[in-house]
């Protein structure tokens, strides 16, 4: 095939669907290099990897762009575009070095807890995520511990997962209600007087990493909280 | 995504001197991030704690999941199974 060809099969990498996209690579006989060259590529042109999320734009409304639904979260399960942008992502830009270890400093039943999310949650009367921020929204809701778990609004628009379940029970995101359970079995101390909701889908983290998560950090050691549980969406 | 941030916001809080653990639904993101305590669930993204209405799995995760803080011997990534 000729380069020109080449480059066209490229160019229809990401206008195609799945079974298209395997077509395209092997009628142009593509080798791995030059598809992870034409992966790059589509990237570069998509700009941000937020488009791809948002049905207002013109890639993100393409039928191949919806999640497939399977019982076990892996790469694999993916569509195409969170597949592609999950393997070329630099993932361990962000690898901890060295990893922080701070003891439980006391035995569960005694302890406060705090729960913390990254499924978008908020209050009715709390702004909803910024899902116009190119990068992701990397502020936070706190979520005060007396609400009520299923009042909680999920403004957390990904495609990249199914929402369903979330919207059936809050606390398969933020299991507020197990914790309170647990509480009143005797198995953990008590929880404390509020909770931190962040939304995922952040791209650049660099706003989480030196501003927002330090912050909630802050908040959590001055309300004397001992243990955290963390949950993604 | 959910995943990276989650680890990074762990980071964070552990570096204040809170213990914290953490559900994964991405191994192989965990595995990178090396977040100090994680529990990989076997379920689609969306749903860490298992099932909609389903307490007692919800439970069985928790419980599963908290056995973790004790640990020290950071990063430690251990697999939920029924």
């Amino acid at each position: 095939m000729t380069a020109r060809q080449r480059r066209f099969a490229s160019f229809r990498l990401w206008k195609c669907s799945p079974e298209q996209f395997l077509d395209v690579a092997q009628a142009a006989s593509l080798r791995p290099f030059l598809i992870r060259r034409a992966t790059r590529a589509c990237f570069r042109a998509l700009d941000a990897y937020a488009f791809l999320q948002d049905e207002q734009h013109p890639l993100g409304s393409l039928p191949w762009m919806h999640y497939i639904n399977l019982p076990m979260a892996e790469y694999d399960d993916l569509s195409l575009p969170d597949r592609l942008f999950m393997k070329s992502y630099p993932f361990s830009r962000y690898r901890l070095e060295p990893v922080p270890c701070a003891p439980l400093s006391k035995p569960l039943a005694e302890a406060r807890i705090a729960l913390v999310t990254t499924a978008g949650l908020h209050t009715a009367e709390q702004p909803a995520f910024d899902h116009s921020i190119k990068m992701g929204d990397t502020s936070f809701r706190e979520i005060p511990n007396r609400v009520e778990t299923q009042s909680l609004i999920e403004s957390h628009k990904s495609k990249g997962f199914d929402h369903s379940g979330i919207q059936i029970d809050r606390n398969l995101v933020f299991p507020l209600d197990r914790f309170r359970e647990l509480v009143a079995r005797g198995e953990v101390g008590e929880l404390n007087r509020r909770h931190f909701s962040f939304m995922g889908s952040i791209i650049g983290p660099r706003n989480l990493i030196e501003e927002t998560a330090p912050r909630v950090a802050r908040l959590l050691r001055d309300d004397a909280v001992d243990a955290v549980f963390l949950t993604p969406a | 995504m959910c995943v990276q941030a989650v680890g990074l916001i762990q980071a964070a809080i552990e570096r204040e001197g809170i213990n914290t653990v953490s559900i994964s639904l991405l191994r192989e993101v965990t595995e990178v991030i090396r977040s100090p305590r994680a529990l990989f669930v076997p379920y689609k993204l969306g749903h860490p704690l298992g099932a909609p209405n389903d307490p007692s799995l919800q439970h069985r995760i928790i419980s599963c999941a908290l056995s973790l803080l004790k640990r020290t011997d950071v990063p430690v990534i251990e697999e939920f199974t029924e």
